[in-house]
């Protein structure tokens, strides 16, 4: 069809040189990550085994939560990868092969890249949820606040490979065409770019759109079939125009004047990078609304969208006074093992003179609310009631020097409707904190 | 015996005197193999090919004969067949110019002779 | 005898530079040729364009029948190595060698790693800190080990001392004989390999000058040297190619034609004229009127 089958192994064969010589960048890489784990879970750990402090959120970060960064350096390093094609095949040169056969060997290479970052990712965080894991083991108020889902974890690895390879196919058309027609195309996308700069607005909707057909699908299946599709359509057109690229195998070292050029390129899509961000985060909902209007505190009616939030929810208990005789007074004793970080508000009415059979206790536990997750759930908050003769005890009690540990893993996954909502990746791409009061509402009724 | 690339005879031919020089001493006997393409090529660090031009320029003399297989052997009568060329072409073509320069500088036969006697002798009682 | 390389009218011209101007040759097997010419007169891009690494302008060039490029079945029983050949940074010789025993399915890797400590090189080097000499070597080895059934050799001795030199002769010698195969060897010491070689082919600027069986070259040509009356005389109607006259009126002359068997007068001296300098005659500008006018 495309190849012939000696083809096809001769491209495998050059591709596996390839990859065996780029062992250092490979491992250059994991150590980068290796150190950037350590100095992360050095500080996890020294917040965990503190002391001083009570009640802590312990932000345990890693590489695949916010993979914006691992994307663009993904996005760098394929931009240089393409820029270098000509350059590296030289050191090939004396080994047998064809015009495809190159050229497939070059987008193995790159697919390697695209595959063994996200895997690397997926070792990074398995390790630090491993150790983690084993302090929650030896330490009772240590909690980790994501759970671990290993459909989750894989979905996410082939997810994040599948948005790899569509940068990398993308990147490699682009490169192809630019070989192809050369000077004149350059320019021509320079001019695209420039556009792109003055009338932002229009074209970054555009852009924006294209970006949103990937990054909005809710689907896993769709998303998959989005990318294996554009992955397999940019390739073989980029195949095709290879084909018709005449290569004269000389040497090209880079010259400055193409240095220049890639500079400007690289400049000019961090530009347009941020812009598609900027323009990603208007649309997206923003967490500070909810939190202002939940740390006033009130106990009003809540509005609609505040009683689906689950530590919104208002809860009730109910005690029987009947025994006690009418216009006795009933004493309140509220204990509560609260420290700086969280507070009850306090508040009943008419315990002096009692007027009715059942002692309403209305209340709503205080929350800590972190990338849309209450960590207060991990704590065994609960509020318990009971009376004793004339005293009414009310006690508010939860685990105390809590450590809730956040390992977020793969925030892209959010977009997906299987997956979000689970306690599995953080609801947002900003990480969002709000702590609200509880209150306790005590009232008598008939 | 070292190629000359200087002289004017081809190399080839080279090689084929320097196998004709082993047939004359005894080295190569008759009926048994010479030297192979291979084994010239080696020993003077050229080319196999030239080599094999030597030794077809002494099959088509008749001194080598191709035998079943890759060998060439030397072949029946090659020695004497050599002693006779060498005796003509060179102890002959020698007598003639010491007998053309004897007779320049006025030396008569006997003179000639006695010397040659001489010399002879000279030899017998060195060996 | 099969023929591997054919070239018809062969032509490669960059813009209105000509590299290679119609050469026409057939090379068969089992033969070591070695191209000669002057720097930048066509041998490497020749050497390319049979190897499928360069497009031909004009012309037919067949290798094993077909057109070179792209052609994997072909290009896997060709191998070209050069003197400044690269190699992916860092790499170490053995690694060098692993991948050319994948990419070539008749390369020997025990074979190469035996005339590695033959000639004293560590496999565990890498390549970039080798020296010229050394990575010549390097290169020679990896291009013998392929046993390849057209081998091409770009000036492989380049930067070798005369001692590794002559062991590489030696070694080149011994592996065509153990296992023939056609060899084109590029070099500008035609006086130390022209006793290996089979063939020679001459270019300049491009042109094919020669393409001759190096025994016949070699009686193509021959120098008589005596008193410039004498010489004179004797090179009337013959195709002289050179003549110098020096102290004391002695004249030496180089005739292009083979030497007959008619007896020449003894009063001049017949002698051989290298290979080397008769490729020189035949390839020379006449620059010498030019060198006296430097010191004037």
């Amino acid at each position: 069809m495309f190849m012939g089958i000696n083809e096809l192994k001769n491209a495998k064969n050059l591709a596996n040189i390839r990859i065996r010589d780029n062992r250092r960048i490979t491992i250059w890489l994991l150590l980068v990550f290796l150190l950037l784990l350590g100095s992360n879970l050095s500080n996890s750990l020294a917040i965990i085994f503190n002391n001083s402090e009570s009640h802590t959120i312990v932000r345990a970060y890693n590489m695949s939560d916010n993979s914006t960064l691992i994307m663009f350096g993904l996005f760098l390093g394929i931009i240089l990868m393409n820029c270098m094609y000509r350059y590296d095949n030289a050191k090939y040169v004396v080994f047998p092969q064809t015009n495809n056969s190159r050229f497939l060997a070059f987008n193995l290479n790159v697919a390697f890249f695209a595959v063994i970052t996200p895997l690397m990712l997926l070792l990074i965080y398995l390790i630090q949820y491993g150790v983690i894991s084993l302090i929650t083991t030896f330490r009772d108020n240590v909690f980790l606040v994501y759970e671990f889902n290993i459909l989750f974890m894989l979905t996410g690895t082939v997810v994040m490979i599948v948005n790899a390879s569509i940068l990398a196919a993308l990147i490699n058309f682009i490169a192809t065409i630019l070989r192809r027609f050369g000077f004149y195309a350059g320019i021509f996308l320079m001019a695209i770019l420039v556009f792109t700069i003055t009338n932002y607005s229009l074209l970054s909707n555009i852009l924006t759109k294209i970006l949103f057909f990937y990054t909005q699908e809710s689907s896993v299946w769709l998303f998959f079939l989005k990318g294996i599709a554009t992955i397999t359509i940019l390739f073989f057109a980029a195949l095709v125009i290879n084909k018709y690229t005449l290569y004269y195998k000389t040497v090209e070292k880079i010259k400055t004047t193409l240095m220049v050029i890639i500079c400007i390129i690289l400049v000019l899509a961090i530009f347009t990078a941020a812009m598609l961000m900027d323009n990603a985060t208007q649309q997206s909902g923003n967490d500070a609304d909810v939190s202002k209007s939940i740390a006033i505190g009130n106990y009003n009616v809540a509005s609609e969208a505040e009683l689906s939030l689950s530590w919104l929810q208002r809860k009730e208990i109910e005690i029987d006074i009947s025994h006690l005789e009418q216009g006795s007074s009933l004493s309140v004793v509220f204990t509560d093992n609260s420290d700086i970080m969280q507070n009850i508000s306090f508040d009943y009415q008419q315990v002096t003179n009692i007027q009715g059979n059942t002692v309403v206790i209305d209340y709503m536990l205080p929350f800590y609310v972190v990338n849309g997750i209450n960590v207060n759930q991990f704590a065994e908050q609960k509020l318990t009631a009971w009376l004793d003769e004339n005293t009414l005890h009310i006690e508010h009690n939860y685990t105390p020097d809590l450590r809730a540990i956040l390992t977020p893993m793969f925030g892209f996954m959010r977009q997906f409707d299987y997956f979000s909502g689970r306690n599995l990746v953080s609801e947002s791409f900003f990480s969002s904190g709000a702590h609200g009061d509880g209150y306790v509402w005590i009232s008598i009724v008939k | 015996m070292r190629i000359n690339f200087d002289s004017i005879k081809p190399i080839y031919a080279q090689v084929a005197e320097a196998i004709e020089d082993d047939i004359v001493t005894g080295k190569l006997k008759e009926g048994e193999a010479a030297y192979s393409q291979l084994i010239l090529s080696r020993e003077f660090a050229i080319n196999p090919a030239t080599a094999a031009k030597g030794i077809n320029q002494l099959v088509s003399k008749g001194i080598l004969e191709k035998q079943r297989g890759l060998s060439m052997i030397v072949a029946a009568g090659a020695r004497e067949k050599l002693l006779n060329e060498r005796i003509n072409t060179e102890v002959w073509q020698i007598a003639e110019s010491l007998v053309d320069s004897a007779i320049k500088v006025g030396l008569n036969k006997e003179n000639v002779i006695e010397k040659i006697t001489k010399l002879y002798e000279g030899r017998n009682t060195n060996e | 005898m099969s023929n591997i390389i054919k070239a018809e009218q062969l032509s490669k011209s960059y813009g209105k530079k000509i590299a290679v101007d119609k050469v026409s040759l057939n090379i068969s097997d089992d033969c070591i040729v070695g191209l000669i010419g002057r720097n930048g007169a066509g041998k490497t891009t020749l050497m390319k364009m049979i190897a499928g690494l360069l497009d031909t302008t004009e012309g037919v060039l067949e290798v094993f029948g077909k057109p070179s490029m792209d052609n994997l079945g072909i290009l896997e029983n060709i191998v070209f190595t050069y003197h400044d050949l690269e190699y992916a940074k860092h790499s170490r010789l053995v690694e060098i060698i692993d991948a050319y025993s994948t990419m070539y399915p008749n390369f020997d890797k025990g074979f190469a790693i035996k005339l590695l400590n033959y000639f004293s090189l560590d496999s565990k080097l890498k390549y970039k800190a080798l020296s010229q000499g050394m990575a010549s070597i390097f290169n020679f080895i990896c291009g013998i080990s392929c046993r390849a059934k057209l081998t091409m050799l770009d000036e492989p001795v380049l930067g070798m001392d005369v001692t590794v030199r002559k062991a590489a002769y030696e070694v080149l010698l011994h592996e065509f004989n153990e296992n023939p195969r056609t060899i084109i060897i590029s070099s500008h010491l035609l006086s130390e390999i022209e006793s290996i070689l089979s063939d020679i082919i001459l270019i300049d600027e491009g042109k094919l000058i020669l393409f001759d069986n190096i025994d016949d070259m070699r009686q193509s040509a021959y120098r008589v040297a005596g008193e410039q009356s004498d010489v004179e005389k004797f090179i009337e109607n013959k195709n002289v190619i050179d003549k110098k006259v020096s102290l004391g009126d002695s004249c030496e002359a180089i005739i292009y034609e083979k030497l007959t068997d008619t007896p020449i007068d003894p009063k001049l001296t017949v002698s051989a004229v290298r290979a080397e300098d008769l490729c020189i005659y035949l390839t020379k500008e006449n620059k010498e009127g030019e060198l006296k006018c430097l010191w004037e």
